[in-house]
Parts: structure tokens; C-alpha cells; sequence
């Protein structure tokens, strides 16, 4: 396999300028080398969908890794959350969404999510939350997530702990605001524009959306990219 | 091998007599046609609308799998005084081997007879039976799908005798020996491995005899263990190599009910938890099951024994429908074939094994086959949440994205198998009326409900014509005052407008407000409502 450093797209980035200091790249450095250890047992995805692709440039070397928790929030969160986990279940994966009874599962299919994979939990009491979740782990590539009550230190690590040990995706659609950890990836929405509604006229077509990467794998960098979000974004529905 | 089909056991099985136009539905397709609505032009694949508009008296049910599963174990029932292995392979569907009864009977043709009479006496001219005889399953299906000495089709079409309308019984017989060059005219599509025919007829190999030609080598090379499954189906061999393992009496599964169960529920929990531990034997074993013998035994000695076969590999899930089906049918009887106490014991053996191809790691390390886990998972949250707390989506069209999609427990689907119903495509076709994509990420399940004033402050009304009152300006929700910077629509939605009790007047507008957020909106009895955003 490749090297992942030599082909971090953001380590090069840097070096054009020359203004990185050394602090900063160990910085950077730290990180990665421990991922890269990681990477021998667990999969590291790139090659995102091309709608998404402009935040290859952004994410922590291009891509994301099973098992890490990803934290979705503002503009177009939950489409952006619903793109990457459509890229997550591929070729066969499944997806959960617990307590989500207001995710709109069309969209979702429009976003590339295949929906015969797709099985959904009503909202379990909060002492059966943890319990719940972790059964769905075991089975799932990507478990959606918007608890309605905050989540415990012990039950978040032990959760993330079994997320990591089987590959899954755990999405926080409320941007991790109730967990007690950073989320290991985390998505906002800054700004949007809309395309194809007028005054009286048209109808929405898309979005340019602004999205800012942070999170624990992406440290102490404001990363942004522009996306455009439009009605069938990675295909797979649509044909 | 015979086999033994009844083309149109799904409308067989509601009673209804085959000149009445009657087509079965699934969400909205028609799956099974009566030789009436055939002769109309109705033909399975349909949506609703288009079989009505061939055939306006058309009635539709809708399936019922248990149903069928348990009105069809009389006629399977009535081929026991033939041959004691009746392999069951789906309602209307089944199979025996031929040596021995045609022995018995003295040939194969008066055999055949034999099952026929059997079969007819059941069917009371309700529908058509069709028996085929051949070397392998595989080539006595498709003979059983064909026209006497003629074509094959992939569809059922009704077989017409000469001048005294449609044929009760047909039978076909392929020589010994001559499976092969029987399947060799046959369009490649009959295996129904879309994924493999799709690549073998950009090849140029549009028959089965193109396809047998191939060195089986060549085949494994390029197409891996399906590939060879298939080309050994061509060939008019049987899908699965000789070298079937004899599994080990231990992988046999059995309970003993006390006191004896007198009805089906009652095994129900049983059922499942039994075919549970078949599937962890077979697993540790690193095995699956494509044939499967439920044995049921009453406290008076009577035992009940039907053998199941699947095309692919039996799943937990499936195993457990196979025994309730059976169970339910042999106790729903007439009282003369009903067992005359409960049932005592219950057994499961897994009567052919294949190794398991699941569970194997990806390319990309990627863990494959990970449905059945699901399966378990659906098994073991369901005693946490109930068994409407987990459910999968299903297409069934409609105007909005709130309701095109119809929740059905996921306990109440096999998940292992392909759901066409839950692919976009399943109810395609562009509803009149609706708001092209994007779809809105939420839906509120309770919409929310707002206040909406134009430029004068006036509460913005839409007529009965579809016209806006004003310009929309400012909308008050929960969050307070915001203003409409953009918007489209309204969209009249009018429901049911041919009956009063269950009409509904509706029209949507797409709203992006000043902090860039866009939202549907709808309007009804002059309320407006948020339905959904976009997320």
C-alpha cells in the first residue's frame, strides 16, 4: 500500500508556503502517524462521491475511518451526513438511525443512501439507549444517532470503544452535542446558497454549501471547502 | 427429478375461479395474474393502474404468503400416497426424484398421470398444473414454463388446448440424457442471475448452450463460484456439486412441547428459537443449509414430515416462515387429515449443506455479508422495543416524500433476501405533482405549525384556484419572527377530492428564509404549517 503521509495532501499544501513552523507540523505529524498505525487493522476510506469530493482536500488524510464517530451540524448537515454515510455503506453495508423518526428517508435515498439497507429504530427509553445502540454496531456500517438526552462518560467510551472495534460509523445528527467526547470528525455547515427558487418561481434545485471540517482528527485547523449539494447526489438512486 | 407447479397458486389460493379477471399486488405490482385477466392483457410486472386500464373489471388482492404457504399443504399432502420426499420449494412449487414412483407407477408418463389426478383433484378446475420431468430440477422447471414442444417464456402464460379452452394439466417430459441439448436453445436470461446474464449477453452468449460451451475452468476463472453454480445449471447438471456433504445428526434441532402445543402460536416462539440454533450449529461449522426437513410428531405417534428447498441458502428467518407455514397448514385442515392431538416434537434437520460463502473478508477488508447479522440484531432489539420499533421503508408512490414511503416491521420481511419494493425504482413513475428533488432530509412527523403574513401583514391565504393572496413576507414560528426571501409554489395537493369523509385540500410553497433555510411548507383549511426542511 502506499504511504499515507506522502500522498496527505495537506502536509504538501503547507510546505509550498514554507511559513509552517515546526511546532505546527509536529502537530500535524502527531496525528497522522497514529492513525497510520491504526490503519493496519481498521479500513481508512477515500475516494469520496463526487459531490463531496472537495472535502477529500480537507479531511484528515482525504478520507474517513471506520469506526470514528462523525459529528454533523448548521446548513445542510443532515444531507452532507446522509451523503457521506451512503459512501460508508457501500458495496453491502447497513444503516442504522435510532430515535430519527423525522429523517426524511426519501431524501435520504436522493443523497445515495440504498434504502433497502436502511433499518430504523424508534427512540428506546434512556437507560436502554447504550444498550440499544451497541447492539446495532455489531451489525451496522453507519448507526445514525440524535439522542434526546445527554449520554454518560462511561457508556460514550465504552460505545465508541465497541464502534471502533467493529468498524462502524457512529453519526451524531445533533453535531455530538450530547456526547460527552469531541466527535472524531466534525462536519458544519457555515453557509449556503440556494439554487433554483425564485420570487414566486421555480423550484429548489441545489445548494453551494461552505463546510467546515474540525474535530479531534482534524486538529487545530479551520479547514473549509465548497460543496454542491443538488437533488441525486451520488447517482446511486437515481439509476 | 419431477416437478410439480401451479402457475397461478397465489390467485388459486384465494378461491377464485380462473374466468374472472383477478391479479394478485404487491405494493402496487402485479405479481399473479388469473388466465381471464391474462387473456386482457394484465401480465405480471404491471403497476395498478396500467393492468386496470387493460382490464377495468380487473379485482385485485393483495398477497398473502402465509396464506398461500398453508393452503397449499393439502395438495402437498395429497402427494404423499405418490412419494415420500415432496421437497417443497415455495407455495405452488414442488419437486420429487422420479426413480423410485416411476417404478412403482410403471414409467415416468403414468406417473406423471398419477400426480396430475393427485393434483387436479385438489384444484377442482380452479387452475392449471403443470408437470415436468427431467434429469436435473433446474431443466424440469424451465420445462415446466414451456409451451408443449414449444417456446420458453419467462412470464406464465395460460396453455390452451385445442378448441376446449385452457388446458387443466400439461405435462412435459424430457428424455434421460437429453437435459442438455433440451436447455441449449434457451435464452441465457432463464437462470435469473441478473448480475451474471447482464455480463454474459454483452459477451454475445445469449443461450444457455453458448454458455455450457465454456470450458468450466474458463468460468470460475472470470466468474467465480456463482459463475460455476451456473454453469452447471447450463449444462443440465444440478446446481451444487455431487460431493454434497451428509451432515452430522447432530446439527439436528428439535424441542419437546409440555404440555403438547394444540396451535400454532403457541410454536411459534419455538420456531424461531430452533431455527436460531440451526443457523449457530451450521455457522460454528462454517456451513449453510439449501435443504431443509421439518418433522413434526403428536403425542398419538403421528409425524409430518415435508422436506424445503431454496435456490440460494435457507436464512434463520426463513427456516422459521418454512416450519410455521407447514405447521399452520397441517393443523387447519379438514378433520380427517388433521392430527388428532398436539404437537409433542418438533425437529429441524438440515437435510443438504453447502459450505457457507458469507462472511468472507472484502477486498478492501470490508466485512461482507453482514445481513445476517442484521437479521439477529432485528431478532434481539425486538424483545427490548417491541416489534413495530424497528421497521424498513417501502416504496408505494405518492405525492409527497412523507408518502411515498409506507414503515413495515422489519420482524414481518425476510432481510436476506432482495426487497425490490424498498428501491426508488419500485414506484418510479412521476406522480403528477410532485416537487422534484431534492426531497427534504427532515419531516416533521407532527408538522409545525406557523403563522404566515404578506407584505401588508395580512394572513396569506391561497384561493381555490391555486392563487396567492399576496406576496409572502414574514412567517412566525416557535424561533419567532422571520422573513421569506425566496419562495415558489403554492402547488395545489388535492386528496381523495371524489369523497368527502376522506378529502383533503392542500397546497405546498418552498420557502428559503433569511438565515438561508429552506422549508416546505403547506397550507390547509387556512393554516399553514412547516412539514419538512431541508436539512
Amino acid at each position: 500500500m502506499e504511504s499515507i503521509v506522502d500522498s496527505d495532501p495537506r502536509v504538501s499544501d503547507t510546505n509550498v508556503g514554507g511559513r509552517a513552523t515546526v511546532s505546527e507540523l509536529r502537530a500535524r505529524l502527531g496525528p497522522v502517524s497514529l492513525i497510520r498505525q491504526q490503519t493496519e487493522t481498521t479500513t481508512f476510506l477515500r475516494f469520496l462521491p463526487e459531490p463531496l469530493a472537495p472535502l477529500a482536500s480537507i479531511l484528515p488524510m482525504g478520507g474517513v475511518q471506520r469506526g470514528w464517530s462523525v459529528g454533523v451540524e448548521g446548513h445542510g448537515a443532515w444531507t452532507l451526513a446522509m451523503g457521506l454515510a451512503g459512501w460508508l455503506m457501500a458495496p453491502d453495508g447497513w444503516m442504522a438511525a435510532v430515535g430519527l423518526e423525522d429523517l426524511g428517508l426519501v431524501g435520504a435515498g436522493e443523497q445515495g443512501v440504498p434504502l433497502d439497507r436502511v433499518l430504523m429504530v424508534e427512540t428506546p427509553t434512556p437507560d436502554q439507549w447504550a444498550t440499544v445502540v451497541a447492539a446495532l454496531v455489531e451489525a451496522m456500517h453507519v448507526v445514525c444517532v440524535h439522542p434526546h438526552h445527554r449520554i454518560g462518560r462511561l457508556e460514550a467510551r465504552r460505545l465508541q470503544a465497541r464502534a471502533r472495534e467493529q468498524q462502524a460509523v457512529l453519526v451524531h445528527l445533533d453535531g455530538g452535542r450530547t456526547w460527552p467526547f469531541p466527535v472524531d470528525l466534525m462536519l458544519t455547515g457555515r453557509r449556503q446558497q440556494w439554487e433554483g427558487l425564485g420570487e414566486g418561481h421555480g423550484h429548489l434545485q441545489g445548494r453551494r454549501l461552505l463546510v467546515e471540517v474540525g474535530g479531534r482528527r482534524a486538529p487545530g485547523m479551520d479547514q473549509w471547502a465548497e460543496v454542491r449539494l443538488d437533488g441525486q447526489l451520488n447517482g446511486a438512486s437515481s439509476r | 427429478m419431477v416437478v410439480v407447479w401451479c402457475p397461478d397458486w397465489p390467485i388459486v389460493s384465494w378461491g377464485v375461479p380462473p374466468d374472472e379477471p383477478t391479479a394478485v399486488l404487491v405494493a402496487n405490482r402485479v405479481v399473479a395474474t388469473s388466465a381471464a385477466a391474462r387473456s386482457e392483457g394484465v401480465r405480471a410486472g404491471q403497476r395498478r393502474r396500467e393492468a386496470q386500464s387493460r382490464c377495468p373489471d380487473l379485482a385485485l388482492l393483495d398477497r398473502d404468503v402465509d396464506r398461500e404457504n398453508r393452503l397449499f399443504e393439502p395438495v402437498v399432502a395429497s402427494l404423499d400416497a405418490i412419494t415420500p420426499r415432496v421437497e417443497v420449494a415455495g407455495a405452488g412449487l414442488v419437486g420429487f426424484p422420479t426413480r423410485g414412483p416411476a417404478r412403482f407407477f410403471g414409467g415416468e408418463e403414468a406417473m406423471a398421470r398419477a400426480v396430475v389426478g393427485a393434483v387436479t383433484s385438489h384444484l377442482s378446475r380452479r387452475g392449471q398444473v403443470r408437470v415436468a420431468i427431467a434429469d436435473g430440477v433446474f431443466a424440469a422447471r424451465l420445462a415446466a414454463r414451456c409451451r408443449p414442444g414449444g417456446r420458453y417464456s419467462d412470464g406464465v402464460e395460460s396453455i390452451v388446448e385445442g378448441g376446449t379452452g385452457i388446458a387443466e394439466a400439461v405435462i412435459q417430459m424430457v428424455p434421460p440424457g437429453a437435459s442438455g441439448s433440451f436447455l441449449a436453445p434457451m435464452p441465457i436470461t432463464a437462470l435469473e442471475i441478473p448480475d451474471l446474464t447482464d455480463v454474459l449477453v454483452r459477451l454475445g452468449l445469449e443461450t444457455l448452450g453458448l454458455f455450457a460451451q465454456l470450458a468450466a475452468a474458463d468460468v470460475v476463472d472470470r466468474f467465480g463460484r456463482d459463475g460455476l453454480l451456473a454453469h452447471r445449471l447450463a449444462r443440465g447438471l444440478d446446481d451444487h456439486p455431487p460431493d454434497l456433504r451428509h451432515p452430522a445428526p447432530d446439527l439436528a434441532v428439535s424441542w419437546t412441547f409440555e404440555p403438547p402445543a394444540e396451535v400454532v402460536e403457541r410454536c411459534a416462539f419455538v420456531i424461531r428459537t430452533l431455527a436460531d440454533e440451526l443457523h449457530a450449529n451450521l455457522e460454528s461449522r462454517g456451513l449453510s443449509c439449501t435443504r431443509v426437513a421439518i418433522e413434526a410428531e403428536t403425542e398419538t405417534g403421528e409425524r409430518h414430515l415435508r422436506l424445503w428447498r431454496h435456490q440460494g441458502t435457507l436464512s434463520a428467518a426463513a427456516v422459521a416462515d418454512r416450519a410455521r407455514w407447514q405447521l399452520d397448514g397441517w393443523l387447519q385442515q379438514t378433520a380427517a387429515s388433521r392430527p388428532s392431538s398436539g404437537i409433542l416434537r418438533l425437529t429441524i434437520v438440515p437435510d443438504e449443506v453447502v459450505p457457507a460463502t458469507g462472511r468472507q473478508l472484502g477486498f478492501w477488508g470490508v466485512d461482507r455479508g453482514r445481513t445476517e447479522d442484521v437479521t439477529r440484531v432485528v431478532a434481539r432489539l425486538q424483545t427490548i422495543l417491541g416489534a413495530d420499533g424497528l421497521t424498513v421503508a417501502e416504496f408505494k408512490g405518492g405525492l409527497s416524500a412523507m408518502e411515498q414511503l409506507r414503515m413495515v416491521p422489519a420482524a414481518a420481511v425476510d432481510l436476506t433476501e432482495a426487497r425490490p419494493a424498498a428501491k426508488p425504482d419500485w414506484a418510479a413513475e412521476p406522480w403528477p405533482g410532485r416537487i422534484p428533488p431534492p426531497s427534504p432530509l427532515r419531516v416533521h412527523p407532527d408538522p409545525l405549525p406557523v403563522e404566515l403574513l404578506d407584505e401588508r401583514g395580512e394572513p396569506l391565504a391561497v384561493s381555490g384556484r391555486g392563487e396567492l393572496s399576496g406576496r409572502p413576507h414574514r412567517v412566525r414560528s416557535e424561533a419567532g419572527w422571520r422573513t421569506v426571501s425566496r419562495w415558489a409554489g403554492p402547488w395545489p395537493a388535492e386528496q381523495r377530492w371524489w369523497d368527502p369523509l376522506t378529502q383533503r385540500r392542500r397546497a405546498r410553497m418552498q420557502m428559503v428564509l433569511d438565515d438561508t433555510s429552506a422549508h416546505l411548507l403547506v397550507i390547509e383549511r387556512r393554516q399553514w404549517w412547516i412539514e419538512a426542511s431541508y436539512l
